[in-house]
């Protein structure tokens, strides 16, 4: 992928001093985030942590595109195969219930004519997700996990530079969560993109990321700013057995004094 | 367990009505001696027979039936035809939509009579009030509708750029889908008052007229037997569209 980059450059995603600005009920002006900076470069999965009502999904709905921002502006990388910049995968369930899980990712598999191709790349994600099988299954009242992996493969069929993704396990169980973070971890490893998360979950940002960018008021200061930046070692596996390493307790630490001091 | 409750809790609305119905024939052909509150039971049967033959009841039945359900399909046909720019005008110009809302406390009677004062009365006319209050009442769910779709089915799309006939012909539509068909069981009610109503003023065809002739000869049993009439089919109606509903739709928005 990397000979079809127009233009080298390091990052695959740069957000430049986004600012975002709401208006409440009342009609007084209420700064959301505020002059928030950082790149996320090719393959990388970086989450941002942050507590409820920091800024987060505000952010990763700005970079998808969704939102304007008050200030700032979001650049990618430049392709010349016209890879799509970024999919988005919110909190709510999102894959279409009238459709079938073929059906759902049939729309995001872009610039292919042929429907011979374009079944096949379907064949391609859905095996990726681990939805064989599932291709006529219509989601309704499937699992938030079934849900997900449909989200997932949709992400993936649209070739996404990076994938958006927006606290997604916040009702699941604990132990469900891991067979997740494991197979976003192998699907990325194997196909070609980079993961911003949002997460207000300390252990799911440790377990999934190589960089943590800490969204949080700075004392005495803006709302929305990235305080700190934690780096893990890149591409390893999610295990429980990490959190137990004195090398995450310390950025856990260090992350509960930023967060809740 | 539901499908057991909601079974237990039909029969019981069945029973009692049945039980209303029972009261009704005991009091009014018995026991009261006949007034001018209710008619006897046995006189409403006879007016049966005698509607069609005094007030040619199929006729102005047909008129009507058709009238409401053709205005239906044909309204619900437009809205689909334009649903790309319908949606599109509803969801980025919500202040129009909200301007027009005003004209909510303006009475059913207001209209009705402004529109039998302007325009001449005729099958055509008639139809055409009908199609335009079904336009108006559907034009108004999509737009609450539309502003109800789950915010998660759209946004994913919008981070890949999909174009706005796609957006709005196919997931905003498919997620207002729900909201819609379950108005027209709401519709069917309205839409069977208002035309009535319209019928009665105008006076020209319809059930509406009937009401209208048979409260002129001050006759209460077929008054009352054109009620029981025009309420067998505005149920049959509501079945018809639960059928339709329950077979077309299949998720919830």
């Amino acid at each position: 992928m990397e000979d079809s980059k127009i233009k080298e450059s390091s990052f695959i995603l740069k957000a430049e001093c986004i600012s975002q600005t709401y208006l409440n009920e009342a009609g007084a002006s209420l700064s959301l985030i505020q002059g928030t900076s950082f790149e996320v470069q090719e393959g990388e999965v970086v989450t941002i942590l942050g507590a409820a009502s920091s800024g987060k999904s505000a952010l990763l709905r700005i970079i998808a595109g969704i939102e304007k921002p008050t200030a700032g502006t979001v650049t990618f990388a430049q392709y010349k195969d016209l890879r799509t910049d970024a999919a988005f995968i919110p909190t709510e369930p999102s894959s279409l219930p009238w459709l079938s899980v073929s059906d759902n990712i049939r729309f995001a598999v872009k610039g292919e004519k042929d429907p011979d191709q374009v079944n096949s790349r379907i064949k391609e994600v859905i095996e990726a997700v681990g939805l064989n099988g599932y291709e006529n299954h219509i989601p309704a009242n499937k699992s938030a996990g079934f849900r997900f992996r449909i989200a997932l493969a949709r992400a993936l069929a649209s070739e996404a530079k990076v994938i958006l993704i927006d606290d997604p396990f916040r009702d699941l169980l604990p132990e469900r969560k891991m067979n997740y973070y494991r197979l976003i971890r192998e699907v990325s490893a194997k196909m070609d993109f980079s993961i911003l998360w949002a997460t207000a979950d300390i252990t799911e940002a440790l377990l999934i990321s190589d960089r943590i960018l800490l969204l949080a008021k700075e004392p005495g200061g803006t709302p929305g700013a990235i305080v700190k930046e934690f780096r893990l070692e890149k591409g390893r596996m999610p295990a429980v057995s990490l959190l137990a390493s004195k090398e995450y307790a310390e950025i856990r630490h260090s992350i509960e004094q930023s967060l809740y001091s | 367990m539901s499908e057991y409750f909601s079974e237990k809790r039909n029969f019981r609305k069945y029973a009692l009505f049945s039980g209303y119905v029972l009261i009704y024939i005991l009091l009014f052909e018995f026991i009261i001696p006949a007034g001018s509150f209710l008619p006897k039971p046995s006189l409403v049967l006879e007016s049966f027979s005698s509607l069609q033959v005094h007030y040619g009841f199929l006729v102005n039945a047909l008129y009507t039936v058709s009238g409401i359900y053709l205005s239906m399909v044909l309204a619900y046909g437009i809205i689909f035809l334009l649903r790309v720019p319908l949606l599109g005008l509803l969801l980025k110009r919500r202040d129009f939509l909200d301007s027009l809302g005003l004209f909510k406390y303006f009475t059913a009677i207001s209209f009705i009579t402004l529109y039998v004062y302007w325009f001449p009365v005729s099958n055509l006319s008639e139809i055409l009030f009908t199609f335009l209050v079904c336009l108006i009442f559907l034009i108004n769910t999509v737009s609450l509708s539309a502003a109800g779709v789950k915010r998660s089915y759209i946004e994913p799309f919008i981070a890949l750029k999909a174009e706005d006939s796609f957006l709005y012909g196919n997931v905003y539509w498919k997620g207002i889908k729900p909201g819609l068909f379950a108005s027209f069981e709401r519709l069917n009610l309205y839409l069977w008052s208002i035309v009535l109503f319209f019928e009665f003023v105008k006076g020209y065809m319809g059930l509406g007229n009937i009401y209208r002739l048979a409260l002129s000869f001050k006759d209460l049993s077929a008054l009352l037997a054109a009620s029981v009439l025009v309420a067998v089919m505005i149920a049959l109606g509501e079945l018809i569209i639960k059928l339709l509903n329950r077979k077309l739709i299949t998720w919830e928005s």
